[in-house]
């Protein structure tokens, strides 16, 4: 027995941060211990409450932080950062977008009626706050409430506060005015749209580690405009401590005294001006060590500021006079004798700060310091406004009416899980357009205001933002007159186009940099806005529509004469005709592409079409030489570019599919378990690209006779698929499908079985019919009948999966054989073998001239032929056959494979009724040997194996031996498929006969 | 050198961790330092016996950088400090923890004295060190919230100290109400009466023919009443999923227990048939009857 969890384990547990194996462990162990559950399930209990503490709104403590891994919309909580009155701040990871954000959530009650209209207007300007992107301001990700509460996520900024730059060393004036500068310019922006912070202090801006300056929590404080005088006694009863401290008078934060204007304390009015004076406030006391108005109390500070009584500072301070001045202005107690506005603040700093340089400089007599002082002053003037607008370009192309088009098209298709799949989609969009504002505000605060990068740099990374728009355009057009497919589709695709990491791939951006001609930048550009529709539609699986677009491109690419968009239309031009099937056209398009890339040196446009000839002479042409040699070819490329593990992933993954064909099953798990590690490093293990190769793992994991670990992968492959896409999904319906395989495999009919249907009944939700996938899965289910030793059942299911298949891929297609094996199989349990080898025959048939004559395929489909000879009376046949399908399984898959110890069964069988005995113990036992080593001791393979052994031992005349080998198979037989099971019935009546027998002996 | 830090944290971690990509690991240590600090400004413990620990609970077959990413740094700070008895840490994880018991547990509705109690053993139990084993508080690696563990060892003491008093509040070992099994249905009643014990065994042996994921789920679910929301988040699936996952095993075992019964009592179809709709109608209370410890 294993030992009881740790307090860690279950903690951990609890919370699904185990990992595959270690919860397997643990699971074990909890299906025989009583006392572990109990732990569990108490733990779980007491969890639950504060995972749900959100809606107790009454009666929870506000001081209980939410745990790690708490959900909170779409995020995932990491760890409290800070608390304040008003909330908690938390470090949190958005799985969308797969980055680390900051979410506040702020403790409010919107079911009291005086405090109902504040909440409403908080949450109305956050939402304000989020369509503003300015480098001065921490960006607003996204708002909304979860139950009771409002949370607000923000960009996570790595730095400090304000305050604490402060306070960690003495500054020179200049540094500190700069900084304040910045917290300003970002003010200034909020206030053009209309929000006043409210409580701008130190406290609430940030210096990131980058140095950038950023202010936040705006709007977040507020007035009670109707109790202003409850307000106003609240906060003058409190000690003279409570002056720095975030006054709570209701649950809401009213603002911090200290910073505050005399009219936001007495009547609660504030506007642009109550920003300016809270800004001297703070600035004051960052130059010069004390506030400006003393006092001890509140009232005492009310009465300075109302006498303008403003403090000399700290001796040894020295702050110029016209910083002085404009400080005191700003402090004045009637807001009209302030400055009108923030930007006007800034300007006279602006003007006075350059007026002091010219002096410096002229002072020291040299004119052209002076110039390099205005020169190097300049660019702040206009930073803020040319860092602005990304968000309302986006938002020309997904706005509000175009989202309300494409939620019509998509509930118009009359799709059961539509709604569904378009919440989703538009959640992905909507995901994407802040990302792809941030991510321009960002390139543009590189250059301009960090001036990290140049110029050329922020071009090259603004065509590559403006491609995406093009793109997203393309994709917003198609999905506003979705059918069914594009539904289907959709949520993928939509969450594809998100990563707009290559936009940020500097280095990569600098080794693509074109040298064009005059004029020509625009034309192409005109050219890739007719190319972006075509991208759309093929992404979408739309080809039919695609490629007519896609050949009357390439005329318009040629006339150009550039050849990397050359490159790109061909590549595009190949794509279509892959899908279509067309696998000759494919070849000669990507060819095409491949060229045009190499005359443009674009290395990665190379490996692209090297990528697809790989697929499209593989799996089109049925040609794995070819594919090999364009395999090596894209390897050879990629090694001298150097490494790139999303890029090596595609191909390795393609590299695999070679193998496959060549049923190399070794060389195909080597592949796809790097393909999984490749795509886990490049992107997560939580994504679509590494869930398909995992699901693709699982497969070959199977073919390598692992089928638990198998089952286990496609069953992540579903989770992951359920998580990020739908539970209905596809996809979702092809990992089930494979699980299904994975499991029956493994001797578990009955799961395979619920499998199979799930996925079946997925099939039939989208399509609506049983034609293509929908025939593999109820061949499915009739597999796994067979298996369960439901035979009737099984001959009907099979019956009509072959049906379905011929329907759908035409009688002589190569995919239909499979279906003639599984309803032979059926047949064959039906007693009807010769119908049954007529299939197979036929199988065989289709199967040789695809696959080649060695393909380890076929021998499975010799093996059955075989089986169906001998129980015809034809032992001989039967053994010719055997010996080429184990010449096949030994030279392709290795003498010690499972593939061979499948022949090797049916040999002893075959060689014990030909009464060649000592050849029948011999195979048998090799059977058992490779069996024993690969699979788990109750598989119904296994005990297959035994049985075999004990015919061998019975016809040799050793009943007790072969009593010996029959138990053991029985028992793992009851174990594994159940008392009920015809092959453990059979078994136990064999071994009845051999106690007859055997007690006959006896009492002779 | 220059890197100080990073010296110390490599030539602490336990030898099997991954520590390639430490690179850059300086500044992270730093903040993560910083971070734990700004949490605990109270508490006074050297960064070099607090980067020592941190080293040391790496766990062994984690990538150092990613480790370092998710790690709960101010709650391993106190803990190590704590660990080394600092008295501030103590005060700190009295005030910050501790005392925040009652509203942790709540749920287990204790009485004040067992609360009290357990709130006792588990102050010695994590704080003190005994017979040269260290305080049990050394011992949180950090993967994870010292609340989410402290909760753990919480239950688990809350459980041992009812153990040890027979009679007490059983409600919080065995959940399950044994007069809900029992029921009053006619129906049910008549087949427990006629067909009992075949029942229970065909059951029985439906169930341990499941898989060990399957049994487990179906005992949370069922014996335990974890929620399909609790089980959702131990296995980060959707809770729909939860709910296909018990569906489908419902199913299963409804299946397998026919086919068993019909072999155990020779009954034609349509007997087994009445028997499984009585059965269907009454599953969840069979199931949690037949997992219970017999």
């Amino acid at each position: 027995m294993s030992d009881c969890l740790s307090d860690e384990v279950v903690a951990l547990m609890l919370d699904g941060r185990l990992s595959d194996a270690a919860r397997a462990d643990a699971e074990r162990h909890l299906t025989h211990c009583a006392s572990c559950r109990g732990l569990i399930a108490g733990a779980a209990r007491v969890t639950e409450d504060d995972v749900s503490q959100n809606d107790a709104a009454a009666g929870a403590d506000p001081s209980l932080p939410l745990p790690r891994g708490a959900i909170v919309g779409r995020y995932v909580c990491l760890n409290p950062i800070a608390a304040g009155g008003m909330g908690v701040l938390y470090a949190a990871y958005d799985p969308e977008l797969d980055r680390k954000v900051a979410v506040k959530l702020l403790r409010t009650d919107f079911n009291r009626s005086d405090t109902a209209p504040l909440m409403t207007r908080m949450l109305r300007e956050a939402k304000a706050m989020a369509r503003l992107s300015h480098p001065n301001v921490v960006a607003v990700h996204d708002v909304g409430t979860v139950r009771d509460e409002v949370f607000i996520a923000m960009e996570f900024v790595a730095g400090s506060t304000l305050s604490d730059w402060l306070s960690a060393k003495p500054r020179p004036w200049r540094e500190i005015l700069d900084a304040f500068i910045d917290a300003g310019r970002g003010l200034a922006a909020a206030h053009e749209v209309g929000i006043v912070h409210r409580d701008f202090k130190p406290d609430n801006v940030l210096v990131g580690y980058d140095g950038r300056v950023r202010v936040t929590d705006f709007g977040l404080a507020h007035s009670l405009d109707a109790n202003a005088s409850r307000v106003e006694t609240t906060v003058v009863s409190g000690a003279p401590s409570t002056l720095a401290t975030d006054v709570s008078g209701t649950g809401l934060l009213i603002g911090t005294p200290k910073f505050m204007a005399p009219e936001q304390m007495e009547q609660g009015s504030v506007d642009a001006r109550t920003d300016v004076f809270s800004f001297c406030v703070s600035l004051f006391e960052a130059l010069y060590g004390e506030p400006p108005y003393g006092g001890e109390s509140l009232e005492a500070i009310q009465s300075a500021i109302r006498m303008g009584q403003i403090r000399e500072g700290a001796p040894g301070r020295a702050v110029p006079t016209w910083l002085r001045r404009a400080l005191v202005r700003g402090l004045s107690a009637d807001p009209a004798r302030r400055f009108s506005s923030m930007t006007a603040l800034l300007d006279a700093f602006d003007w006075q700060g350059r007026m002091e340089r010219r002096r410096i400089g002229i002072g020291v007599g040299a004119l052209a310091l002076a110039i390099s002082g205005l020169i190097a002053f300049w660019p702040k003037m206009s930073e803020t406004k040319i860092c602005q607008g990304a968000a309302e370009k986006i938002e020309s192309v997904w706005g509000a009416k175009r989202a309300e088009a494409a939620r019509h098209a998509f509930v118009a298709t009359a799709l059961p899980f539509a709604e569904d799949f378009w919440r989703r989609t538009e959640s992905a969009l909507d995901a994407y357009t802040k990302a792809w504002a941030d991510m321009r505000t960002e390139a543009c605060v590189a250059t301009r205001v960090r001036r990290e990068q140049s110029e050329s740099l922020l071009d090259l990374r603004i065509a590559c933002l403006d491609a995406r728009l093009r793109d997203f355009d393309a994709l917003v057009e198609i999905f506003s007159r979705a059918d069914a497919k594009v539904v289907e589709k959709s949520i993928e695709v939509a969450r594809s186009i998100a990563d707009l990491r290559v936009c940020a791939d500097t280095e990569t951006l600098k080794r693509g940099r074109p040298i064009l001609l005059p004029g020509l930048r625009a034309k192409i550009d005109a050219f890739d806005t007719t190319m972006a529709p075509i991208r759309a539609l093929l992404k979408l699986g739309k080809f039919r529509e695609a490629l007519p677009r896609a050949t009357a491109a390439i005329p318009e690419a040629t006339a150009l004469r550039h050849a990397p968009t050359l490159a790109k239309a061909y590549q595009l031009l190949g794509e279509a005709h892959y899908a279509g099937d067309a696998a000759k056209e494919a070849v000669r398009a990507f060819q095409e592409a491949l060229w045009a890339a190499e005359s443009a040196g674009d290395e990665r446009q190379k490996i692209s079409a090297a990528i697809f000839l790989v697929y499209v002479t593989g799996y089109g042409q049925r040609n794995p030489d070819r594919a090999e040699e364009w395999a090596r070819f894209a390897s050879a490329v990629l090694a001298r570019i150097g490494r790139n593990d999303e890029v090596e992933a595609w191909l390795v993954g393609a590299r695999a599919a070679v193998h496959d064909l060549r049923g190399r099953y070794a060389e195909l798990l080597r592949d796809r378990e790097r393909a999984v590690a490749l795509f886990e490093r490049a992107v997560s293990r939580n994504d679509l690209r590494t869930a398909e190769a995992i699901d693709a793992l699982g497969y070959a994991l199977r073919r390598a006779g692992r089928s638990a670990e198998a089952a286990r992968h496609h069953e992540e492959a579903a989770g992951i698929y359920e998580r990020l896409l739908h539970p209905d999904h596809p996809a979702v319906g092809r990992a089930l499908y494979n699980l299904g395989f994975a499991l029956a495999k493994n001797g578990y009919a009955r799961q395979a079985l619920a499998s199979f249907e799930r996925a079946l009944e997925i099939s039939r939700k989208i399509q609506g019919s049983d034609r293509g996938e929908g025939a593999w899965r109820i061949a499915g289910t009739a597999h796994a009948r067979t298996l369960l030793g439901e035979f009737e059942k099984a001959e009907a299911l099979s019956t009509r999966a072959l049906a379905l298949a011929e329907e759908s891929y035409g009688r002589d297609h190569a995919r239909v054989a499979w279906f003639h094996m599984v309803h032979a199989a059926a047949l064959r349990e039906r007693g009807a073998f010769a119908r049954a080898l007529g299939h197979l025959d036929h199988a065989l048939r289709m199967q040789e001239p695809v696959f080649g004559r060695d393909h380890p395929g076929i021998a499975w489909t010799l093996t059955e032929i075989a089986i169906l000879h001998r129980e015809m009376g034809d032992p001989r046949k039967a053994l010719v056959t055997l010996e080429r399908a184990l010449a096949i399984a030994e030279k392709r898959v290795g003498a010690e494979s499972l593939t061979a110890a499948d022949v090797l069964a049916e040999m002893s069988a075959t060689h014990v009724s030909m009464r060649r005995l000592d050849e029948a113990e011999a195979n048998a036992q090799r059977a058992i040997t490779i069996r024993a080593r690969l699979l788990d001791a109750d598989h119904p393979d296994l005990s297959r194996a035994f049985v075999h052994l004990a015919r061998a031992r019975l016809a040799k005349g050793d009943r007790r031996g072969a009593l010996t080998h029959l138990s053991r198979a029985l028992a793992s037989e009851e174990k594994r498929l159940g008392r009920s099971h015809p092959v453990a019935v059979a078994t136990r009546n064999e071994i009845q006969r051999v106690e007859v027998a055997l007690r006959g002996a006896g009492a002779r | 050198m220059g890197k100080p830090l990073t010296t110390l944290f490599l030539s602490h971690i336990p030898n099997a961790c991954d520590a390639t990509g430490f690179t850059r690991l300086e500044p992270v240590l730093a903040r993560i330092v910083a971070e734990a600090r700004r949490a605990w400004p109270d508490v006074s413990l050297d960064a070099a016996v607090f980067v020592a620990h941190l080293a040391s609970q790496c766990p062994r077959d984690a990538e150092i950088p990613a480790h370092l990413q998710s790690i709960a740094a101010a709650d391993l700070y106190l803990a190590c400090a704590c660990a080394n008895g600092d008295v501030a840490a103590h005060r700190a994880f009295d005030r910050a923890y501790l005392s925040r018991l009652p509203t942790l547990v709540r749920r287990l509705n204790l009485s004040k004295t067992l609360l009290d109690d357990v709130t006792q053993t588990l102050r010695e139990k994590l704080l003190l060190a005994r017979d040269g084993t260290p305080p049990k508080i050394a011992g949180f690696s950090g993967r994870g919230s010292l609340l989410a563990w402290l909760r753990v060892a919480a239950v688990r003491a809350a459980i041992d100290e009812c153990r040890a008093r027979p009679g007490l509040d059983p409600a919080l070992v065995e959940s399950v109400d044994e007069t809900a099994i029992a029921g009053t249905d006619p129906e049910l009643g008549f087949v427990r009466k006629r067909y009992g014990a075949e029942f229970q065994a065909a059951f029985r042996d439906a169930i341990n023919a499941l898989t060990s994921r399957q049994q487990t789920i179906l005992r949370l679910y069922f014996l335990e009443s974890l929620t399909v929301e609790n089980l959702g988040r131990m296995y980060n699936v959707d809770k729909s999923t939860v709910s296909r996952w018990l569906h489908s095993t419902r199913e299963e075992l409804l299946a397998t227990t026919k086919v068993r019964l019909q072999e155990r009592l020779r009954l034609s179809n349509a007997e087994v048939g009445s028997l499984v709709r009585v059965l269907k109608s009454r599953l969840d209370l069979s199931i949690a009857s037949a997992l219970k410890p017999s």
